[in-house]
């Protein structure tokens, strides 16, 4: 709420006092009431989008596009007027930022003033979203949104990398500078696998789904990953915060917890595979060939691991059986030897840690059809302790009465025996187990089927099954001891380290399972906690865009629904990000709710009409860029006005443009391109952000595990999470870097030593081209004698080199150099 | 706001040390500003570009100050401050109770410390902090009773710190900062000192994560380094301070002449952080620098990366950084889980000392009624011992983590000296009697620091967030 606060200011004091911004009707649920969702569907974000007519207004001549109409109707309501245009060189440079993220140069701004065609600031604009650094400018936007970055957050083995974790950030790149209709995009990101037409370039998209935590320091690990991708799917692209509704009914929107099991069950019912397809290849032939080599064989070696862990499980599980049956009984509320839980460690070998959970899985099996072999083993759970060998006595005769009703193995088994406890029943009925497996009789082979044939939940049946095991968090595997486990990670590790640097790119694409999910409410949230199935389905909230129960795995037609011109939401939350870009808020200030809780629009029906229009326009986000800068709101000068001040601090009714502050990643870039040392290659893998990286910050290699703080210093956006508008703060850490980092020095010093400086043959004439460099602009006399006075008598040589490097530095470190009127 | 700044305003020679020490970065930028968002802000809130600047508390403070010392890896609860006689009977044997924990393990392993009473309060500590509880019993407010959700390192760190074991949260020390600002614009509100490497779960135990940047803790590792190293950027190794003046008023006039234009908030808030920024090279170098001690202080904290950085928490807080979090180091030092007789006995050695020192020193400065002193890990060790995980299941000498109970202690700012609060069982298991969880501690943190733990919120993701999510109780018995 503080960011907001912050930035939007004033606006809570001045203007919804007098509730000329009305917003939504915030009415929490009454306490333990039900969701409504017919009901609580009327708030305004899930209602169709509306194309309303531009408002009539007093003063025609203003508006220059028709979003204008919208926000000049909002001032002439509250009787305050728009700027004034903003000049020429104000405009330009402004443009040059929004979109590419780097300043324009002395030139282009003088050929731009002096161009006095009605079309060049569209020309420009054209210009502009045609050069690839608007995708790197914008592509950073969305990974804000996308919580990308290049590792994990932590391993046991230290080895966070992920490896092909660039490609999604090239695609986004790509797909921005291809203008790829944004619809297409969203479908991409969730399900580019499962179109019908592809292009291998595109499975790149999926990273979306997986360039997130993996949180396998967890119990709870697979569930978080993909409870993370839900909240990444849903508000990112429709502005709803379901992740809310995980253990609970969401308690403000119309979002039930079913809903959140069934986008679950969707995006649950999908594998990362370790063997990733092949997009490209570069370098020399022997290196690519070792690296196949060491690449297979680690692949080999991990498939033959998998393998000897089937047969260990299956093995483990026919050895033990008595010592797992022993627990059962020992951690039954009725025959309980321990306080707490029962140690796993046995004469015979430790037990796996929730295998228990198998074996009892399999017995409530056995009650619940009450088949006959395990009959008496529940009649004998159900007595008490205390007089246990007599009661148990009783059950026993009642078994030799009525033979039929029982497993002939277990009568024969249980004849003249007078067990004292449930753990010697236990015994018995693990040498009858463990003797069928040595006999070939029908009744033999009756109990083996039971116990470790195809129905029963004891013994791993598929690999997959298998491999989520081997990678399961240690107290939470059912399948293998911890050594193997450890193996299987380690494989997994040395893969990843070998394709760290691989020759070769590869999309972080996924598979849809074989068998979708059947997806449950976990009440609470509580992996132990099962409720009821849920199906796989859309938000119920969401019902006319699609009510259908998915058959198969269902998210190609998630990600369609998502994408539909029908859903109220998805364009409505993507202008909204675009218009926050561009004028530092949203017309819904919270950019990643439109929910209850979330602000109301300030202009409700300019954000319906630019939804509207999007869609109309092809989903095309350059087009949207263009409409927006070619209006008069955007091209308004940025200078105050008391009464306006007053009256609406914060802008949000755009009287003016908002003065904005570059974030780290442009004024990184402007620093290297001002000293004409900017590295604008496209695409590749991410290095660290040091002094010897000279690429755009966008190509910086992000470390969940270990995130410099010179990034967080500078309101960089954390990616843990997705991030919809970063804060802005003014810290004094920030003004250490500019001042005595060697990164910033540097680029003075190569900016000293551009060729226009060396050529310039006066002090005159080198402060004037400092300037031009710097600001692309003249400066003026009064600046001219400033920056003469605090060179006073350069030296010559080194000492004039230093001085003239403070000089320049001084200007790159400047309010003028990073803030935009 | 058109005055000139000034980069070498001198504070007035009425101040005490402390003050001093504290406001001479809070120049007229800072009281300019807050007259210019002109309104009274609350726990939480900032003005414009000045997250750091010092915030009101919801009602009157006992604490100030925090310094979070970390045994991370979890210092067992059986063999420093929760003595259990029937664990050395029961030595050998299965115990009659039992708990999972993260790995098997199995009969009751006695402790190999002696226990010894201390103070008026009668505590009993061992030897390994029996130094400490000499000098300090009637001081400690020992929680026997603590419990956290599970016996994993990065999820209990995660809890210990960020009030949730999964996912990545704001840290206690970037809530406080948040809450209440600091009081030394001259240096981080939030540091966190690590001898070198990172613990487990890295920067997640000192991120700021959905809460802006300036919140973070500024890490950094104490081995070996001058002070001017220890922050980022603190030093400019191309000009002289002369040299640097110059350069920067030259700055502040290109920055004038272009506010003035303007009159824009942010713009003044940039100028002022460039002011607060020079200063802080010199204020922040002195900070960390410990050879600026008499040698009768060095003397008695002692020599280990330990004592050092106990040193520098002091130090830090005499200056009004709001929130220190003192690492004992990298990844988790005191997982015993093999030889924990010779493990815990060289962790103590290392710290015991400088934890000692720092409580003195904090009390002969009258520091340590404003400074709240936490001591603990992110859980503690199991009675039983471990197995080793072969076939062989063969003892290791050690102990597995224990989330059931363990103990903690809090010292000064608030809390009540000469208490010991709760119990866990006969055999130091599980946490029996008035037992405390983590997100109560969380808030019987806040509480003393004059926050009510529900009130301190941040609205991200569609909802309001707080430190102790949807739990937490203030532990009365433990306030003085």
């Amino acid at each position: 709420m503080q960011n907001r606060r912050i930035i939007a200011g004033l606006l809570a004091g001045a203007l919804l006092a007098t509730g000329t911004l009305c917003g939504a009707e915030i009415k929490p649920r009454a306490k333990g009431k039900a969701i409504d969702i017919e009901v609580e569907r009327q708030h305004w974000s899930y209602q169709v989008v509306q194309n309303p007519p531009p408002p009539t207004l007093k003063n025609r001549r203003w508006p220059q596009a028709d979003l204008d109409r919208f926000i000049l109707a909002r001032l002439e309501e509250e009787r305050l007027k728009p700027s004034l245009p903003a000049e020429k060189r104000t405009l330009i440079r402004r443009a040059y930022f929004d979109l590419i993220g780097l300043p324009p140069t002395y030139q282009e701004v003088e050929a731009f003033v002096a161009d006095r065609s009605p079309k060049a600031f569209a020309e420009l604009v054209d210009k502009l979203l045609a050069r690839p650094e608007y995708g790197q400018r914008w592509g950073r936007h969305w990974l804000d949104v996308a919580r990308y970055a290049d590792t994990i957050e932590q391993s046991v083995d230290g080895e966070r990398r992920i490896p092909f974790a660039h490609t999604y950030r090239d695609y986004v790149i790509d797909a921005l500078n291809a203008d790829k209709p944004f619809n297409q995009f969203v479908v991409e990101q969730i399900a580019a696998d499962l179109l019908p037409k592809q292009d291998k370039a595109d499975l790149r998209a999926l990273g979306f789904l997986t360039v997130g935590r993996h949180f396998r320091a967890n119990e709870d690990g697979p569930n978080l990953v993909i409870d993370d991708r839900i909240d990444v799917v849903t508000r990112g692209f429709l502005g709803m915060t379901v992740s809310c509704a995980r253990c609970h009914d969401h308690k403000f929107d119309p979002v039930p917890t079913a809903d959140y099991y069934s986008l679950f069950g969707i995006l649950g019912s999908m594998q990362e595979p370790l063997d990733l397809p092949e997009l490209s290849r570069k370098g020399d032939a022997a290196a690519i060939e070792k690296y196949e080599k060491e690449r297979a064989r680690i692949l080999k070696e991990y498939d033959e691991h998998v393998t000897a862990c089937m047969a260990t499980a299956n093995q483990h599980f026919r050895d033990l059986v008595t010592e797992y049956l022993q627990v059962i009984v020992s951690s039954s509320p009725n025959h309980r030897t321990i306080e707490g839980s029962v140690p796993l460690d046995t004469p015979r070998g430790l037990l796996y840690y929730k295998a228990p959970g198998r074996w009892e899985a399999l017995l409530a099996q056995s009650k619940q059809s009450g088949e006959p072999f395990f009959k008496l083993w529940h009649q004998l759970m159900d007595l008490p302790k205390e007089g246990f060998a007599a009661k148990a006595q009783t059950v026993l005769s009642g078994m030799t009465a009525q033979p039929a009703a029982y497993h002939p193995l277990i009568v024969a088994a249980f004849h003249e025996q007078k067990p004292e406890t449930m753990l010697e029943v236990a015994g018995i009925y693990g040498k009858v187990i463990q003797d069928s497996l040595k006999t070939e009789t029908d009744e033999a082979r009756y109990v083996t089927n039971l116990v470790y044939g195809p129905s029963s939940p004891v013994p791993p049946h598929d690999r997959q099954e298998m491999i989520d095991d081997i990678h399961r968090f240690l107290t939470e595997k059912e399948l293998v001891n911890r050594k193997d486990g450890e193996r299987g990670d380690g494989l997994r590790t040395q893969l990843s380290v070998l394709e760290a640097t691989a020759p070769v790119e590869r999309p972080m694409a996924v598979v849809a399972m074989s068998q979708p999910m059947d997806p449950h409410i976990l009440i609470r949230g509580e992996m132990k906690n099962v409720g009821a199935s849920v199906p796989r389905r859309f938000l119920q909230v969401l019902a006319k865009v699609d009510d259908r129960k998915y058959a198969d795995d269902g998210r190609l037609e998630l990600a369609r629904a998502i994408a539909s011109p029908e859903n109220p939401l998805v364009a409505r939350v993507i202008v909204n990000r675009i218009w926050q870009q561009h004028f530092g808020v949203g017309l819904v200030a919270s950019s990643d709710d439109f929910g209850v809780m979330g602000q109301a629009p300030s202009h409700p029906e300019l954000l319906d009409h630019l939804a509207a229009w999007f869609i109309e326009h092809g989903w095309s986000l350059k087009a949207l860029h263009r409409y927006i800068l070619s209006s008069a709101t955007w091209q308004q000068s940025s200078a105050t006005d008391e009464r306006a001040m007053a009256k609406d601090p914060a802008n949000r009714l755009l009287w003016r443009m908002s003065p904005r502050r570059l974030e780290f990643e442009p004024m990184r870039d402007s620093l290297l391109y001002v000293a004409g040392r900017l590295d604008a290659k496209l695409g590749g893998r991410s290095a660290p952000l040091d002094d010897n990286n000279l690429r755009r910050a966008v190509y910086g290699y992000t470390d969940r595990f270990r995130i410099p703080s010179l990034l967080r210093n500078f309101d960089v956006a954390n990616p843990d999470t997705s991030i919809a508008r970063r804060s802005e703060t003014t810290v004094p850490l920030q003004a250490l870097f500019l001042m005595n980092s060697s990164f910033v020095r540097q680029q003075a010093e190569a900016l000293m030593k551009r060729p226009e400086m060396v050529q310039a043959n006066s002090i005159e004439a080198k402060i004037a081209k400092a300037f031009e460099l710097v600001y692309s602009r003249q400066p003026s006399r009064d600046e001219l004698k400033m920056a003469q006075e605090y060179l006073g008598h350069v030296a010559e040589g080194e000492a004039g080199a230093k001085q003239w490097a403070s000089f320049l530095q001084g200007l790159l470190i400047s309010n003028e150099f990073v803030f935009l009127d | 706001m058109n005055k000139p700044t000034n980069l070498f305003q001198k504070p007035p020679s009425f101040m005490t040390r402390r003050e001093m020490l504290r406001r001479c970065g809070a120049g007229f930028g800072l009281v300019g500003l807050a007259a210019m968002w002109g309104k009274d802000l609350l726990a939480g809130e900032s003005a414009p570009g000045q997250p750091l600047a010092v915030k009101p508390t919801h009602f009157p403070a006992k604490a100030k100050y925090v310094i979070q010392i970390l045994a991370n890896g979890g210092p067992s609860q059986m063999d420093t401050f929760d003595p259990k006689p029937m664990l050395t009977k029961y030595h050998g044997q299965r115990l009659p109770l039992h708990f999972a924990t993260e790995r098997p393990t199995g009969t009751a392993l006695g402790t190999p410390f002696t226990f010894q009473k201390y103070g008026q309060c009668g505590l009993e500590v061992s030897e390994l902090f029996g130094p400490l509880a000499a000098q300090h019993a009637d001081k400690l407010c020992v929680i026997r009773s603590m419990h956290t959700d599970v016996p994993i390192h990065e999820s209990s760190l995660r809890m210990m710190n960020c009030g949730a074991s999964i996912m990545a949260r704001p840290s206690i020390g970037a809530w406080v900062t948040y809450g209440l600002g600091t009081e030394n614009q001259n240096l981080p509100g939030f540091v966190v000192l690590v001898p070198k490497g990172m613990p487990v779960a890295g920067a997640d135990n000192w991120q700021s994560s959905f809460l802006p940047g300036a919140f973070q803790g500024t890490y950094i590792e104490t081995l070996n380094k001058k002070p001017q190293e220890l922050i980022e950027n603190l030093r400019n190794s191309y000009l002289s301070p002369e040299e640097q003046r110059a350069q920067l008023s030259f700055v502040d006039k290109l920055n004038q002449r272009h506010q003035s234009a303007r009159h824009e908030a942010a713009l003044e808030a940039r100028i002022h952080s460039f002011e607060m920024a020079f200063r802080m090279q010199n204020a922040a170098t002195d900070a960390f620098d410990i050879d600026r001690e008499p040698a009768y202080i060095r003397t008695m904290y002692g020599d280990t990366a330990q004592a050092k950085q106990m040193l520098i928490a002091r130090r830090l807080v005499e200056r009004g950084v709001r929130f220190v979090q003192v690492w004992h180091g990298t990844l988790q030092p005191w997982d015993s889980h093999n030889n924990i007789a010779n493990d815990h006995r060289n962790l103590a050695r290392d710290c015991c000392q400088g934890i000692t020192a720092l409580l003195t020193d904090l009390e002969a400065r009258g520091l340590l009624d404003e400074t709240l002193v936490i001591w603990g890990g992110e859980f503690g060790r199991t009675p039983t011992v471990e197995l080793t995980q072969d076939a062989a299941l063969k003892p290791t000498a050690g102990r597995d983590h224990n989330n059931h109970g363990f103990t903690m202690w809090l010292a000064g700012g608030g809390a009540k000296g000469g208490v010991i609060h709760g119990a866990t069982d006969d055999f130091g298991f599980g946490a029996v009697k008035d037992k405390v969880h983590v997100h109560d501690l969380q808030a019987t943190v806040l509480h003393l620091l004059g926050m009510d733990h529900e009130k301190l919120v941040y609205r991200h993701s569609g909802r309001d967030f707080r430190l102790t999510d949807v739990h937490g109780h203030v532990v009365k018995e433990l306030l003085a």
